[in-house]
């Protein structure tokens, strides 16, 4: 399952109010509920935070992969934040998290969900194309930077 | 032919890839064996990057054994459907290394498996389970395609 899929333009967001976990994760919500993808946003904020409570899904490189398995969403569902500054998120390296991937599926969605996350560990690995997304100004640049990575033929 | 292994994955394409094993199970008198793998080496990949923490990746493993068994009856059925005779197996580890281990065991005299994906990237191809039997199982791999006629010939039985 590509990002390129699951995201568009609009469930994607530069630049965050918020300083800690928690105001993340609801900025990374909110894009959900405007999209009409999530039936209880405060569910999916509790489910998120109490997977978070389990250990940090801050990864190295400044990526985040906040996720979680809750009927509070309707299919599985993706929305992504970019930080310039950076922000802790509890990362396993201590350096500031700036780019956001949330993710969150439905019971009985598992298959897909661990496929998504798959994927996302896989981009993850290549700097350049971190670098690009932490730079991207809009969400349009910022998704046309991850299509081009997923469907680049080499 | 005797052995015919059918590779059982989530997808529509390998719904109908089933019909079409339990067709050729039924016109030539072969044994068919489905396998359905779960990928836990997936699951133990986004332990070791710290996506997963050791209870999920249980969680999910158990989400994913569930989803095997589900499909796994639901080939059942169809062949039994056409008095065709099968075994199932759900397997756990990495998926295209488990199958074509499987096609060895039961000297598969051929590999089933369902209609792939368009692929845009080198890289879709590496990580697609499908393909990589293709390449590295030691004996013919069909590719069912089409919908209607595959049907038709499931019906025909």
């Amino acid at each position: 399952m590509k990002l390129s899929q699951l995201l568009t333009p609009e469930l994607i967001k530069i630049g965050v109010q918020s300083s800690d976990k928690e105001g993340i994760v609801e900025e990374l919500v909110n894009l959900l509920v405007k999209a009409g993808t999530v039936t209880d946003a405060a569910a999916l904020v509790e489910a998120t935070m109490e997977r978070e409570s389990k250990g940090s899904t801050g990864l190295e490189r400044g990526v985040a992969v906040p996720h979680c398995k809750t009927a509070a969403v309707k299919q599985l569902t993706c929305s992504m934040a970019i930080s310039r500054e950076g922000i802790d998120f509890n990362a396993i390296d201590g350096a500031p998290s700036h780019i956001f991937l949330f993710l969150a599926a439905p019971p009985g969605m598992s298959g897909p969900h661990v496929k998504a996350l798959a994927n996302i560990a896989k981009l993850s690995r290549s700097e350049e194309f971190l670098r690009k997304l932490r730079e991207a100004a809009t969400p349009e640049e910022a998704f046309s930077i991850i299509t081009h990575e997923e469907t680049r033929p080499d | 032919m005797k052995e015919i292994l059918l590779f059982v994955e989530p997808t529509e394409a390998s719904a109908r890839a089933a019909q079409y094993a339990v067709w050729l199970a039924a016109q030539t008198g072969a044994s068919l064996t489905a396998v359905y793998v779960v990928d836990t080496k997936t699951l133990d990949d986004l332990l070791r990057a710290r996506i997963f923490v050791r209870m999920e990746e249980m969680d999910y493993e158990r989400d994913l054994e569930e989803d095997g068994r589900r499909y796994l009856n639901h080939v059942r059925d169809l062949a039994e459907a056409k008095g065709v005779r099968i075994a199932t197996a759900l397997e756990k580890g990495g998926v295209h290394r488990i199958v074509v281990q499987k096609a060895k065991d039961i000297k598969a005299d051929m590999v089933v498996i369902g209609e792939r994906e368009a692929k845009r990237s080198r890289r879709d191809c590496y990580y697609d389970e499908g393909e990589r039997i293709l390449c590295e199982a030691r004996c013919p791999v069909l590719v069912v395609k089409g919908a209607e006629e595959i049907k038709a010939l499931y019906d025909s039985i």
